[in-house]
Order: structure tokens, then C-alpha cells, then sequence
């Protein structure tokens, strides 16, 4: 089962986010076609998707307690 | 040659058998390659059943050994769509299609749950007459022109008869599209979701296919 | 290239929102703001997530990823004007997806809804229908040809207006709140829908968002041909509140009448394609 470790999500969008910034920038600058630019982004855009959604609410270093009654 | 499904980016000969991906032949490739492998590598949920006009719920339960056999039926389906995919021989199109329809009553025919196992009766049933057309179509076409490479029908120069082509779709249809999907539904009432949706992936695919053939020769 | 993405997936929310709100106000509702349906998807987000004991946690996840990934592709295809079949091939994966969805979760209420995305499938055949008349008039399937043509001979939305009408009911049977939408009807709790949850339901929104976009953008590169963007915007929306129209007034159908008349439409179709295919030298 997929752990919700901070860690692991961070490394997941960072991946996500230097695919397509690299696969746009390589494009940009006519090192790769546009399908290459395309498929990368058809990859990296639905794990971006998640992991950006996951990563804001991942727990961090310290958790919190929960609030157990008034 | 009608250019409907782009250029031809890779070629594999074996004489004048071969195996071609023009860009949306590739697509659909990649498509039954990646839920192949989700069938592959995820394991079978745990379905809950509801007991209607009340609360209840229950949990079915499957076993180890039947889980293996239609795990192993849904790559079974995948190996034959990514080779229904890929083929440049409309014979060996046929034989994929075919091999399309057993597997999917295999996938579904370890289940025990009488409605399930009468579905995939009644699919089984379709899906063998339906070869009937699927093969005389391809019969049909060899008869007239001599040849059942599609590049080459597709290349012009032959009278690829109408009622062949029209036999060939209709043979795919029978696999599992609209209108003889019906029996289809109550297959995808068996537990294991990796391995059902295989039969509807595996039957839409190569519809997708045969209508790329059929407009192209 | 992403922005393309971003862009496309806020207006399709957008849109959806559009859609809440004329079909509420035709029905006397106040309806929620136009921007609901990009609230929700910001909402659902930041969601706690994780998945159920039950569930086939792969393909419960992995289905999420292939749907926005095949709705992105095909953004792409529209826009770089190629093949209209992968569009096609795309749209009827959609149904795959749906599958996925409802059945990797092993609940019930998506499982139905599942079962219903199944034998709804006679809903693809009229957008079949729409490609194979096209082809009759066009002679190619790629994009930028069938604009092409559109450029030379007028829209083929006043050439041909039934093919222009299939079309229109596939898109309405994609809509929410439509008469076709039984895969997620009110009792089936939210269909094939219900169970994902938190982040996978904000990819949910963010699938919708890109469907809605690329089939409306499709209708108007396919019938109307070259415009400039900002102008498909505008039609794209227009399109938007006549399907809006639609769905507000019509109640949603059984699950059984609900195929027969898919299918009727589908036979309809047919044989005016056939017909064309007679006519045409």
C-alpha cells in the first residue's frame, strides 16, 4: 500500500514537474520533436495531477492531534 | 492508399506476412499494453455485495487458484488484442479476433455465480457464430483478390468486394459491440476488476481496428 | 503544451459550472456560482486521500492516471489537426475508464454504475456513424483535411446536418444531468463515481473539465471548421447552453429506454449513411 510519506510525494511531483518543465524547455529550444514533447507531457501531466493534490495535504514532519472532544 | 490512420512509423517483415503501427494503431496498442500490465501487477478488489430493501451487505468470497486462472486469461486477451493491433494480414487479423472472443469467456468462466456464468454462456454463443462472418469475410476477400495483406489491398489495383468487408465488421461486431454487448453486462457483474474489463477493452480495440481496415483496403 | 492542458481543463469546468447553472435557472433555481465546478476540483484536492481496504488499490489509481492521460492526448490530437479516429479510439477508451472506475473499488453503487457504462455502449456507434459520412465527403479522416474542405465547400454542419446532429447526442450523452447520464444516476449514489474520493475525485473534475472541452472543440473543428480561438470559445459555449437546454427539460431515462433510444438514433443514423453512400458518386 502506498504509504502517504511527505518524502515519497515531494520526490513523486518534483519528477512529475522536471519531466514537463524539460520535456517544454527541450521543445522550446527544437532539441525534440513535438510528438516526444507531447508524449512526456500525456505521461508526467496525469502524476502531476495527483501528486500536486496529494503533496498539499501529505502530513509533514510533526503531526498534529487531534481535536477529541469538547 | 487512404491516409486515415497517419504515416507508418514501423515495419516488421516476415516475407509478405508483416506487422505494421501507423500513429493510431500505436495508440491503441499502448492502450492494451498499459491495462495488460494493470492486469498484470494489480490484485483483484474484494467486492461487496448489497442485499436490496435493507442493510445488509456481504463480502464475496474468491479463491487463490480461480483468481490465477483469469488472471492469466486476461494476458491471454491482451497478447491477442496488442496482436490484433499490430497485424498487417487481415487472416491473422481474423485468428486474433477470434482468439479475442475465447478468452473472454475465459476470463469470466471460473466465476461461481450463476448469472455470470449464463452471461458468458450466451456471449460464448454469439462469439463463436459470430466467427462465422469474420472468417468468410476474410475468405471472401482472399477468394476475389488473391492476396489478404492489407497494405496491399490497401495499395489499390483490387475489387475488395463491399460484402467482404461488410462480413468483416460484422464478425468483429459479434465479438462483443453494440447490439450483442447485452450478455456482455452481466459478465462484468464477477469480481476481479483487472481482468474484466479486459473483455470490453479487447472487444472495443479491435472494433477499432477492423474499422481502420475496413476503410483502409 | 501544459498550458494548453490547464487552460483546456478550467474551461471544460468552467463550462460544467455554465451547465449547473442555466439548467437551474430554467428550473427556478438560484443554481450554484458559474465557477462551482473548478471550486470543487481546488476542494477535493486537499482532500484527505487514501484508498479503500476493499479496492484494487492499482488499477483503482492507475485508472485515475489513464483517464486524464487519454483526455490530454486528445487534446493534442485536436489540436495538431490529426487523425479523427484516435478521437474516436479515445472516446470509446472513455468507456474503459468508466469500467475501471466503477468496478476496481468493489462497491456496489459503482459496480452498477459500471455494469450501466456496459450496456450504455451503444451510445460510441452514432459518433462511428459521424466519422465513416465524414469520410464519404472528405475522403480523409485527418483533421486538418476535413478543415481543409470545410474551407473550400462551406461547414459541413449545413452540408450535412444529421451527421452534425449524431454528433451532438454523443456529446449529450457525455453530459451530467442529461437523459443518457445513467452511469451515474442519483440512485446509484454518484455511479462509477462514488468512491473515488479526495485527490482521485479532483482527477475525476480534472477528466471531465478536458472531455467537456476537446469533444466541443471537436463539434466545432469537425462541423464549422478554420476559426479563429477566441471565436470556438464562443460557439463552444453556445453549443454548451443549447445541450444545457436539453438536459433541463428532459427527465433522465430508465437504464433500458435510455439504450433503445441510443439505439434507435443509432439505426436512424445508419441508414442515412447508407443513403449517402448510395447518392454519392
Amino acid at each position: 500500500m502506498i504509504a502517504m510519506k511527505r518524502r515519497t510525494i515531494t520526490y513523486g511531483l518534483a519528477a512529475s514537474v522536471i519531466a514537463v518543465a524539460v520535456a517544454w524547455a527541450a521543445l522550446a529550444a527544437a532539441l525534440i520533436p513535438l510528438w516526444a514533447a507531447e508524449t512526456v507531457i500525456v505521461i508526467a501531466f496525469p502524476v502531476l495531477v495527483l501528486f500536486l493534490g496529494l503533496w498539499w495535504r501529505a502530513p509533514g514532519g510533526e503531526e498534529d492531534i487531534p481535536f477529541i472532544g469538547y | 492508399m487512404p491516409d486515415i490512420g497517419g504515416i507508418d512509423l514501423f515495419v516488421l517483415e516476415f516475407g509478405d506476412i508483416l506487422h505494421y503501427y501507423t500513429p493510431y494503431t500505436t495508440t491503441l496498442f499502448l492502450l492494451a499494453l498499459i491495462f495488460t500490465a494493470l492486469a498484470i501487477v494489480s490484485r483483484p478488489e474484494g467486492q461487496i455485495d448489497i442485499a436490496f430493501g435493507g442493510d445488509a451487505y456481504y463480502a464475496k468470497e474468491t479463491t487463490l487458484p480461480e483468481m490465477r486462472f483469469r488472471r492469466f486469461m486476461a494476458i491471454a486477451c491482451g497478447l491477442a488484442t496488442m496482436g490484433a493491433m499490430g497485424s498487417g494480414d487481415l487472416f491473422n487479423f481474423t485468428l486474433f479476433a477470434s482468439l479475442v472472443g475465447i478468452t473472454n469467456v475465459g476470463i469470466v468462466a471460473a466465476v461461481k455465480n450463476r448469472h455470470v456464468l449464463n452471461a458468458a454462456y450466451e456471449y460464448g454463443i454469439v462469439a463463436m457464430v459470430a466467427t462465422l462472418p469474420l472468417f468468410g469475410g476474410a475468405a471472401l476477400i482472399l477468394a476475389t483478390t488473391g492476396t489478404l495483406s492489407i497494405p496491399a489491398l490497401a495499395a489499390g489495383g483490387f475489387a475488395v468486394p463491399f460484402v467482404g468487408k461488410a462480413l468483416l465488421v460484422l464478425g468483429v461486431i459479434g465479438e462483443g459491440m453494440a447490439p450483442f454487448y447485452a450478455a456482455k453486462a452481466e459478465m462484468f457483474r464477477a469480481p476481479g476488476a483487472p481482468y474484466v474489463i479486459m473483455c470490453s477493452l479487447s472487444s472495443l480495440l479491435i472494433f477499432l481496428r477492423v474499422v481502420e481496415i475496413a476503410i483502409t483496403i | 503544451m501544459i498550458e494548453y492542458l490547464v487552460f483546456a481543463a478550467a474551461f471544460g469546468l468552467l463550462l460544467l459550472g455554465l451547465h449547473r447553472k442555466v439548467i437551474a435557472r430554467i428550473q427556478m433555481r438560484p443554481g450554484p456560482p458559474v465557477w462551482q465546478e473548478i471550486l470543487h476540483a481546488l476542494k477535493f484536492s486537499f482532500k484527505s486521500t487514501w484508498v479503500p481496504k476493499t479496492a484494487s488499490a492499482t488499477l483503482y489509481i492507475g485508472v485515475v492516471l489513464v483517464g486524464i492521460g487519454i483526455w490530454s492526448a486528445a487534446l493534442f490530437v485536436v489540436l495538431a489537426g490529426e487523425s479523427i479516429l484516435i478521437l474516436f479510439a479515445i472516446y470509446m477508451l472513455h468507456k474503459v475508464v468508466e469500467h475501471g472506475f466503477g468496478l476496481s473499488s468493489g462497491s456496489p453503487y459503482g459496480k452498477f454504475g459500471g455494469v450501466r457504462s456496459v450496456i450504455s455502449a451503444a451510445s460510441e456507434i452514432p459518433l462511428f456513424v459521424t466519422i465513416s459520412a465524414i469520410y464519404l465527403f472528405t475522403g480523409s479522416l485527418l483533421l486538418r483535411d476535413i478543415i481543409a474542405y470545410q474551407g473550400v465547400h462551406g461547414p459541413l454542419l449545413l452540408i450535412v446536418p444529421p451527421v452534425a446532429i449524431a454528433m451532438y447526442i454523443v456529446i449529450l450523452s457525455k453530459m451530467p444531468y442529461g437523459p443518457f447520464s445513467i452511469v451515474e444516476s442519483k440512485e446509484l449514489v454518484s455511479g462509477y463515481k462514488t468512491e473515488h474520493f479526495g485527490v482521485w475525485r479532483a482527477g475525476i473534475s480534472v477528466i471531465d473539465g478536458l472531455k467537456t472541452f476537446v469533444l466541443l472543440y471537436a463539434f466545432v473543428a469537425i462541423f464549422i471548421g478554420a476559426v479563429p480561438f477566441w471565436a470556438a470559445l464562443v460557439i463552444m459555449t453556445g453549443i454548451l447552453v443549447t445541450l444545457s437546454f436539453v438536459c433541463a427539460v428532459t427527465p433522465m431515462l430508465s437504464p433500458f429506454d435510455s439504450v433503445t433510444i441510443q439505439g434507435l438514433i443509432t439505426g436512424l443514423m445508419l441508414a442515412y449513411v447508407g443513403y449517402l453512400w448510395w447518392v454519392m458518386p
